[in-house]
């Protein structure tokens, strides 16, 4: 027999064959149940896990971000849809990449910005944020395989830039303005969805028994702006600006009873390279120049250290200060105290502030708002520069009187002159009125004011202003049909070479019970526009004419019944 | 001549296993839209119930002397089904209405021939006769790796090399007769080779063997392993993949290896006592693929859990191994083959099937034994069982 073959089926031999048969038998059902005991009882974990991760889809639902009104229901800030299509590669059959490039064909014919297909990659943006209403006749046909849309929300600005120095931007987040001072309230709160996927495409159910978490929206915000005043301040500004030369313009229209901002205009909107630019009104500060002698008459007035009858000399039109000559632009012999304000002596305004204690004269500056923030609601706010009397030299004081050495924001400038409107109360500015949270709108509180100035000084100071327009060197910002009290102020702009000027105008209406506060800036206008009365002033005056045009009940006042009379008296 | 009542342990384990596997392919079935899986496989079902009986009425005898004409026959029906063949991947013979798998019948016919020849060698050995029964049955094996049915061709083979063993070829025979396998693998490169050619040639010399076994042997080893790179390129590209896939599944997830990772995530989250009836997430949400058929054990362990698919396991091991208990105890030496050839079709087919779902064997695309839906297997394992119990009802028959 050939050594290899052992071939007898004996019963020893059988026996021997039966268990090793049987061992053979129980170590592959051994090493079965091992890998079976690994996979389910040992890794079960895992498996289960992975499992889940395959089957449940975890969506993001984005909340939608709050949209922003005027104080009227105007939409300023709203978000539209928009959708967003993208190629998977992987799940593109090889060789219907023809499907993708004609896919790609007619995003291009819908107005998208397709990107050209290429299979390089895994995920491909084929068209981002198209308009709904364009991607709608696409998404709603049956796509290639591998193809995606998903819907997302683009933000829109009805108004264009004409509010956007206040609105800001929403990018990541907000960038500029109200759009990053209220993103936390304005973003809400992404939910989460979970979606059971099957490995079939359109066989994804939501599942209910999961911790679905729905996306709570922002809450919308209405301003206190006024679209209609905004646009007419903003327009303004433009001309004034393109008209003078200037290299920036601001303005704010406030209501002086509770410090609501109507108007915030600032220009120019964007910078060279396009993006928002700084909101002159709360991020630059200047010289205020003559707008800030009523602080003087304030002080004067409250403190009792004069009447507005009494005369002083300034018949020189030259006062000398410790070792410095201040001079006055005309010579006017000798003037009351209205006269000083109204023609804007400085040789009288500084005469005025002698007669104030260093300190005194500081905490009034300090209780009409300067050298402290307003509060409002906007990012970037700068503080202005306003010194304790620790740090003045021997002039300071004087030249704080007329404007100088002290720098200021046109807000904090419209704040001020809140406090001589509204009857001697210092108001907290604001940008929003009501914000809206689950459908039910809630009035955001009117800040406490602190009386700054008695009722009374406050009414005199304004008649005096009111000189001021009707005879002074506020002529120019007189308004048909109403009365303006204001005051002018040109500042010499220092660090930008001979014949750089501020022009300002800070002004009300009606002036015998005001409704309207306004301050207009324009900086470093052209030579010939560089005083507040020749730019400033007659761009108060536009603006108030065209706001009054569209609101004509402004022009009546309103606090009292006899306010009318009362202000004659004044006069 | 007196014969046993059926086995009644083969029998319960059988009836077990048969509901096991109609309420998995019920529950794989929820996924199927429009397809009355369920009652097809009950139909089946019913239909293999026949064949049992028919496999226990059949005279042994009476098989033994037609076996080699019933191989031929499975060898035409082959041949036909390469040529003509239908559905799917062109392994189904159409006979009128009935569509069925001639490799199925193959399987039978090759059970069959196989044990008679080794019956006929024991009896009147030849010198070199086990290759002359590996040459005579290896056409139906490749016949049926053409089908393309690589899984039932594996299987087959399997089920053969353990019939040779029983029939008394020691290990350094069967070594030399699967030593073309390793012939193949070793072409993979020359160190390989040599190694591989080494140890054959340490073999021949230890076991003193003739000359002319000597000169077989060699040949057909350098053959092997000189075509195999020729093969490997004629192969189809899928089952390319599938073998290179068993290597390293994860190298290709949403291709080739995604059938055994979505398995194994399958059987893997069925946990101690799994999801429960019908709650397989994997099977509902149709991530598990082929579930009614090649990886309805994975809709099983993930439903049922380890308790579920040990209970299937333990069935299998109860019917295998006592069938081979009869095998030990046939007088006859074909009964004998039989049951044991009987033992190894279960053994192979769930190891090769389970192995499958569970990672550590190639997707070869071979259903489950008796449990996987589909017509022709079902009522071949039937038949096959009835063979068994034949053979363990005339164990003194000699």
């Amino acid at each position: 027999m050939p050594l290899l073959l052992s071939d007898d089926l004996s019963a020893r031999r059988r026996s021997a064959r039966l268990r090793l048969a049987s061992a053979l038998a129980v170590a592959l059902f051994g090493v079965t149940i091992c890998r079976m005991a690994r996979l389910q009882l040992i890794e079960h974990d895992a498996y289960a896990a992975k499992a889940e991760a395959q089957h449940t889809h975890r969506v993001i639902l984005e909340p939608q971000r709050g949209r922003i009104y005027d104080r009227n229901g105007f939409l300023l800030a709203g978000n539209r849809s928009v959708v967003s299509i993208e190629v998977y590669w992987p799940n593109v059959p090889v060789g219907s990449e023809a499907q993708i490039d004609s896919l790609c064909l007619r995003l291009s014919a819908a107005g998208a910005e397709a990107s050209s297909p290429d299979r390089t990659g895994r995920n491909q943006i084929l068209a981002r944020d198209m308009p709904y209403e364009q991607a709608l006749g696409i998404i709603s046909g049956p796509l290639p395989r591998g193809v995606n849309w998903t819907i997302g929300a683009r933000r829109t600005y009805p108004l264009g830039d004409v509010a956007a120095a206040v609105i800001g931007r929403a990018g990541t987040g907000g960038t500029e303005g109200l759009e990053r001072e209220y993103d936390g309230l304005l973003s809400g709160t992404a939910g989460v969805r979970f979606v059971e996927r099957s490995a079939f495409p359109g066989m994804s159910v939501t599942d209910p028994e999961a911790d679905n978490i729905p996306p709570v929206d922002g809450a919308d915000l209405r301003l206190t702006i006024d679209a209609r005043f905004q646009c007419i301040v903003q327009s303004e500004l433009e001309a004034a600006l393109e008209m003078s030369g200037g290299s920036w313009a601001a303005a704010v229209v406030m209501d002086p009873d509770n410090g609501d901002i109507l108007a915030m205009g600032s220009c120019p909107v964007r910078t060279d390279n396009g993006s928002i630019d700084m909101n002159r009104c709360v991020e630059s500060m200047s010289e205020p120049g003559s707008t800030f002698k009523i602080v003087t008459l304030a002080a004067c007035l409250q403190e009792s250290l004069v009447a507005l009858q009494d005369s002083f000399d300034c018949s020189r039109g030259i006062i000398e200060v410790a070792d410095r000559t201040i001079s006055d632009c005309h010579t006017f012999g000798t003037l009351s105290v209205r006269q000083i304000i109204s023609n804007s002596s400085n040789v009288g305004t500084i005469r005025l502030v002698s007669l104030i204690p260093d300190s005194v004269f500081f905490d009034y500056c300090r209780s009409f708002g300067f050298g402290a923030p307003t509060g409002i609601e906007l990012p970037g706010e700068q503080w202005g520069i306003l010194r304790p009397p620790s740090e003045w030299s021997g002039m300071s004081k004087a030249s704080m009187a007329i404007g100088q050495e002290v720098a200021v924001t046109p807000l904090q400038l419209a704040r001020a002159f809140c406090v001589i409107a509204n009857g001697g109360r210092l108001v907290q500015p604001r940008l929003v009125e009501a914000s809206n949270t689950s459908s039910h709108w809630r009035s955001w509180a009117v800040f406490p004011t602190s009386q700054v100035l008695e009722a009374s000084v406050a009414d005199t100071m304004r008649s005096v202003l009111a000189t001021a327009v009707e005879s002074g060197t506020g002529t120019t910002a007189a308004v048909a049909g109403v009365t303006v009290a204001g005051k002018t102020g040109t500042a010499e702009r220092l660090g930008f070479g001979r014949g750089a000027y501020l022009s300002a105008f800070a002004g009300m209406i009606p002036a015998e019970d005001p409704r309207l506060v306004a301050v207009v800036i324009i900086d470093r206008p052209g030579y010939i526009y560089r005083f507040g009365s020749t730019l400033a002033a007659p761009v108060f005056a536009r603006m108030m004419s065209r706001i009054l045009a569209t609101e004509p009940e402004l022009a009546f006042g309103g606090r009292e019944p006899g306010s009318q009379q009362s202000w004659m008296a004044l006069r | 001549m007196t014969s046993d009542r059926p086995d009644p342990v083969i029998l319960s384990a059988l009836g077990l296993i048969v509901v096991i596997g109609l309420m998995a392919v019920f529950s794989a079935s929820q996924a199927v839209e429009g397809d009355p899986v369920f009652l097809k496989q009950l139909a089946w079902a019913a239909v293999g119930v026949f064949f049992l009986v028919l496999g226990t009425r059949l005279s042994l005898r009476w098989i033994e002397e037609f076996a080699y004409p019933f191989y031929g026959l499975a060898l035409l029906l082959l041949l036909v089904t390469d040529f003509a063949g239908s559905g799917p991947a062109g392994r189904w013979l159409a006979l009128g209405p009935i569509r069925f798998q001639a490799s199925e019948v193959a399987k039978v016919a090759i059970l069959a021939a196989a044990s008679r020849a080794f019956a006929d060698l024991s009896s009147r050995p030849r010198r070199f006769g086990v290759f002359f029964v590996y040459a005579g049955i290896i056409p139906a094996i490749v016949l049926t790796w053409l089908q393309p049915d690589l899984g039932t061709a594996g299987a087959t083979i399997l089920m053969l090399l353990f019939m040779t063993w029983w029939a008394g070829y020691g290990p350094g025979w069967i070594f030399l007769l699967v030593s073309p396998v390793f012939a193949a693998l070793s072409s993979i490169s020359l160190i390989y080779w040599l190694a591989f050619t080494a140890m054959i040639v340490l073999l021949l010399l230890r076991r003193k063997a003739p000359a002319m076994l000597w000169v077989v042997v060699l040949t057909v080893n350098t053959l092997v392993a000189a075509f195999t790179p020729v093969v490997w390129g004629l192969l189809r590209p899928y089952q390319q993949a599938r073998l290179t896939t068993f290597l390293d599944p994860a190298a290709d997830p949403h291709g080739a290896g995604w059938n055994v990772i979505q398995s194994e995530v399958a059987i893997g989250s069925g946990g101690l006592w799994g999801q429960g009836f019908l709650h397989g997430s994997q099977k509902g949400l149709a991530f598990l693929p082929a579930r009614h058929t090649d990886f309805v054990f994975s809709v099983w362990a993930e439903e049922m859990g380890f308790a579920g698919s040990l209970l299937l396991l333990a069935a299998f091991g109860v019917l295998i191994l006592r069938l081979v208990w009869i095998a030990s105890r046939c007088e006859n030496s074909f009964t004998s083959l039989i049951a044991s050839g009987c033992a190894a079709y279960f053994a192979m087919h769930l190891a090769v099937n389970v192995g499958m779902t569970l990672g550590i064997m190639p997707v070869t695309g071979i259903p489950l034994v008796l449990v996987s839906y589909g017509g022709s297997h079902m009522v071949t394992a039937m038949f096959v069982v009835g063979l068994g119990l034949n053979a363990g009802m005339n164990w003194r028959v000699i």
